[in-house]
């Protein structure tokens, strides 16, 4: 089965916002009183988690917490990257 | 020696000690200049850099700064 661009597109934006979130928790591990970088990393995390629940439901989880019984245990009846998976 | 002034947040109590000047640090020591929030990437354009934040976009170019 091959990737749609669709999917292809939403793949990227969660790279995109899990590796902002990711790099503001860093900085707030240093600043974790900075409520103007507190604010950005919510707005980031927001999106990262609207991705990924949109991205569970449309092609299954990507984390565990995505996981919901109505997806089933899609982690072993997706194609492998081998197969044209992502 | 403006660029190692290191700045604490705010007045928000923060437990890093502030050293207004030089002449406050101690020699042999090593120090980095407090980072403070502002500008950021757009979530594209900051995986591409590999930062969130322009103050440390520092592309390697194999050679000494300001050559």
């Amino acid at each position: 089965m091959a990737c749609n661009m669709e999917q292809t597109k939403l793949l990227n934006w969660i790279s995109m916002v899990s590796f902002a979130a990711t790099d503001m928790a860093e900085y707030l591990d240093t600043h974790p009183m900075d409520n103007e970088a507190i604010d950005y990393f919510n707005h980031l995390n927001k999106l990262k988690n609207q991705a990924e629940r949109d991205y569970a439901a449309n092609y299954g989880p990507l984390t565990l917490s995505t996981f919901t019984p109505e997806n089933r245990w899609c982690w072993s009846l997706t194609p492998w990257p081998w197969e044209g998976g992502m | 020696m403006n660029a190692c002034k290191m700045q604490n947040q705010r007045g928000q109590g923060m437990c890093f000690p502030k050293f207004e000047t030089a002449k406050d640090m101690t020699v042999a020591m090593a120090y980095v200049p407090w980072q403070t929030f502002g500008e950021v990437y757009e979530p594209d354009k900051a995986l591409r850099i590999g930062t969130v934040f322009p103050e440390l976009n520092k592309p390697f170019k194999g050679r000494g700064c300001g050559r």
